[in-house]
């Protein structure tokens, strides 16, 4: 005899009862941990903004423009392409990076990242084929229309809708205080996670190892779940979606979800893993009992 | 005969987080069957009207 009771069936069908919305709470934690970190960590959105391939194509896609204005105002094209580097395409590809993060983080709306066109202007003017009384104005029309393209390649979302929208919640809701309290909720998750969890404990405190059962469970089923839930959001094919309106927006978001998801499929594996782990050590782990036993 | 029943039993352990994932899961399922099309029509929409041409 083991001198020890086995749970009652209420205890262990509420055991079960808690297993499953451990696993299910679990899963929605990490889902939306993943999908916070996506939106909100400035270091992924610098790191996707400044990707060599990103400013590659958005200094092909500026000097395309300039070409195609060229034509439209007479200058040559070599001397202003010079003026906008890539070096100056990833300084403002940066600010617009951190624009984004304190809108998101602090739900500010700071001053929308400028670049002057003066340069640009004087280059154009110099560069013009036919300098005639209006070359000034023309040049100025011409700088001002590569500048809007430098704005619409590097920032590929509206501004104006962002502000629109955040002057529109910001009138309902106090919108730094929502986006503090949103930013905790993996952790108000997570805190309910361990109360759920140690309600499990308590309901099987007397037999240890039927513990491993439910919290394996748990752990495997989150894993199975989170994974399930990624491969249903993948079928929607929104990246694709966002490719196919713009490409480097394309780029951006995937080098920006694929470290976000590798990282969210990575732990769910781990839990996965470690979860038929401990089932494995609750089905083969002899009961106390019958170790007494074979030591005698 | 008891001890049969025991490992059926304790083998069938391992299905029971196939069981937990199920909830969420089927949730999951469920509104992708029922409203993927309007699921990305609105996502859509939602990237046309925010990216710039």
């Amino acid at each position: 005899m083991s001198g020890q009771k086995n749970p009652c069936a209420l205890s262990r069908a509420l055991a079960w009862i808690l297993a499953f919305m451990l696993a299910g709470t679990l899963a929605v934690t990490i889902m939306s941990a993943g999908a916070g970190t996506a939106l909100s960590s400035e270091d992924l959105h610098v790191r996707a903004s400044v990707s060599d391939s990103v400013v590659r194509e958005q200094k092909e896609k500026i000097d395309a423009r300039i070409r195609e204005l060229a034509e439209e105002y007479a200058f040559s094209t070599d001397a202003v392409t010079g003026t906008i580097t890539e070096e100056t395409i990833r300084e403002l590809d940066q600010e617009y990076a951190r624009w984004w993060t304190r809108i998101v983080n602090e739900g500010v709306i700071g001053d929308v990242p400028e670049w002057s066109s003066a340069e640009l202007e004087n280059a154009i003017a110099e560069n013009m084929e036919a300098a005639g009384e209006n070359a000034a104005e023309r040049a100025g029309e011409a700088a001002g229309a590569i500048e809007k393209t430098i704005h619409e390649t590097l920032m590929p979302v509206r501004k104006a809708l962002i502000t629109l929208g955040l002057k529109f919640i910001r009138k309902r809701i106090d919108l730094p205080s929502a986006i503090r309290l949103l930013g905790q909720l993996p952790l108000a998750g997570a805190a309910f996670c361990l109360a759920l969890a140690g309600l499990i404990a308590l309901l099987t405190a007397r037999k240890t190892r039927l513990g491993l059962k439910y919290f394996g469970t748990a752990a495997a089923g989150a894993g199975l779940s989170v994974i399930a839930g990624f491969i249903m959001v993948s079928l929607l094919g929104i990246p694709k979606m966002i490719l196919e309106s713009s490409v480097v927006l394309g780029h951006q978001a995937d080098i920006l979800i694929r470290p976000v998801a590798t990282g969210c499929v990575l732990f769910a594996a781990m839990l996965i893993a470690g979860g038929f782990l401990l089932l494995y050590l609750y089905r083969n782990g002899k009961p106390k009992a019958r170790r007494t036993e074979a030591a005698a | 005969m008891s001890t049969e029943k025991g490992k059926k039993r304790g083998t069938l352990v391992y299905l029971m987080p196939l069981a937990a994932a199920l909830p969420l899961t089927g949730l999951l399922a469920w509104a992708m069957i029922r409203y993927s099309p309007v699921i990305r029509k609105l996502i859509g929409i939602l990237i046309k009207l925010a990216v710039t041409a």
